[in-house]
């Protein structure tokens, strides 16, 4: 049974309304909704993280797989004959254009050498520029001899310092020196040579090492049992 | 009091989240795994280079005749092989009339001779780097001019190189084989 709405329904008075909708106002605020879009941007910024940092680890494990499987191509014999072909071909480059070729100084000596003149002694040494230097000892059979033969070095452009000394004459005139002179690279090395068309030929040397070359020719021995027609007062020469 | 703690606790959940993982995994564990991929990719690029390079190079090298190849390495041994070497030289000589004998082998350590003396003895100074080894090996013979010549030239034109470096030629006419004398300093090479 519904009571009149005069009768009041408690003795206890009441409290005047207050309005909460005012006070939930105050409590969701702009800090409120900043906290929240902090958190909710935090925990968005861990994602992408995460899903940034899965993508990328799967990347590299596929590009480590990529390279596992590159390095299983390389093969380390073929690399290290292509390296030592490389290394073969310059160094045979380079030994062959400082090759020591001291025939064409024997050559210039014979030719150089007068008839009345001979040599008996003679110490070549070829240094690292590769220029050479001599030492020789002779007899000549007169001191016009011996001048004409210093002129004779005097006019090899190849031959440097040609010094003639230690020179005297015995009792039959003849007369014995020394000769010290240095030789340009140009009478020592290869590159100078025609022996280094005839070592470049295919046939010329072969797979032995000490394949003699099939044009190599024995030549007089000129120098040092001294034969030429230079010179004034030609005589026979006398061997050691 | 809840309501006023919430902001709070999000601004500290907030906090933890970003110090606790975002940062370390960006600046740690994304950066390392950046650094490598960088890494991978230069060394696949390289592998990829190589890979040309190889092709073109096994190419060049199919191109090169055999024989030649054959002669380089005649040329330049990979070993010194100073035994067969001076048995060549001997047979060399004896075709020439030369008789050869006291070998003396002599390993050049930084272009100069283990022997090399201070008298100024001028010797052969290789350059540091190359791709060859040296050794000297000094010899004497005797026999005539003519013969000698010959000898030279036959080793001046072997597929080998043989560098002489040091002659002391003299007379040895007194001796019982006459002619001259001949000392002589060989440089040979060999591939390392």
């Amino acid at each position: 049974m519904a009571l009149p709405p005069n009768i009041p329904t408690s003795f206890v008075p009441k409290q005047p309304v207050t309005n909460h909708a005012h006070r939930s106002r105050d409590v969701h605020g702009p800090l409120y909704f900043g906290a929240i879009f902090l958190v909710a941007t935090s925990i968005v910024g861990a994602g992408i993280t995460f899903g940034y940092k899965t993508y990328i680890e799967t990347v590299r494990d596929s590009k480590k797989a990529k390279l596992e499987v590159a390095e299983r191509n390389i093969n380390p014999t073929a690399v290290e004959d292509f390296i030592r072909l490389r290394n073969r071909i310059q160094a045979a480059s380079t030994l062959l254009d400082q090759h020591v070729v001291n025939s064409q100084f024997f050559d210039v000596l014979e030719s150089l050498t007068l008839q009345n003149v001979r040599f008996q002694s003679l110490i070549l040494s070829v240094g690292a520029d590769r220029t050479a230097k001599i030492e020789m000892r002779g007899l000549a059979r007169s001191f016009n001899a011996l001048a004409a033969e210093s002129a004779a070095f005097a006019g090899e452009k190849r031959i440097k310092r040609a010094i003639f000394s230690n020179i005297t004459a015995d009792k039959n005139g003849v007369v014995s020196f020394s000769l010290r002179a240095e030789l340009d690279p140009k009478l020592t090395t290869i590159k100078s040579s025609s022996i280094k068309m005839q070592v470049t030929e295919p046939n010329i040397a072969t797979s032995t090492p000490f394949a003699p070359a099939a044009s190599t020719t024995t030549k007089a021995p000129k120098a040092l049992t001294a034969t030429t027609t230079r010179g004034n007062n030609a005589t026979a020469s006398t061997t050691p | 009091m809840t309501t006023k703690l919430f902001p709070i606790a999000c601004v500290l959940i907030a906090c933890a989240i970003f110090f606790g993982y975002i940062n370390p995994t960006v600046t740690g564990a994304i950066a390392t795994t950046n650094a490598q991929i960088k890494q991978y990719d230069a060394a696949l690029s390289a592998a990829q280079r190589f890979e040309q390079k190889q092709a073109q190079l096994t190419t060049e090298a199919k191109a090169l005749p055999q024989d030649g190849v054959t002669r380089l390495e005649a040329f330049l041994p990979d070993g010194v092989d100073n035994v067969q070497l001076i048995l060549d030289l001997d047979s060399v000589a004896a075709r020439s009339g030369i008789r050869l004998s006291d070998f003396v082998t002599t390993e050049v350590k930084g272009g100069q001779s283990a022997s090399d003396d201070a008298n100024g003895t001028p010797t052969l100074a290789l350059d540091n780097g190359q791709p060859y080894d040296s050794l000297d090996l000094s010899m004497s013979g005797t026999g005539s001019y003519t013969q000698f010549r010959s000898f030279l030239d036959a080793v001046e034109t072997s597929l080998r190189p043989l560098d002489l470096l040091e002659l002391r030629l003299s007379d040895a006419s007194a001796s019982p084989g006459g002619g001259y004398r001949y000392d002589m300093t060989f440089r040979l090479y060999w591939l390392r």
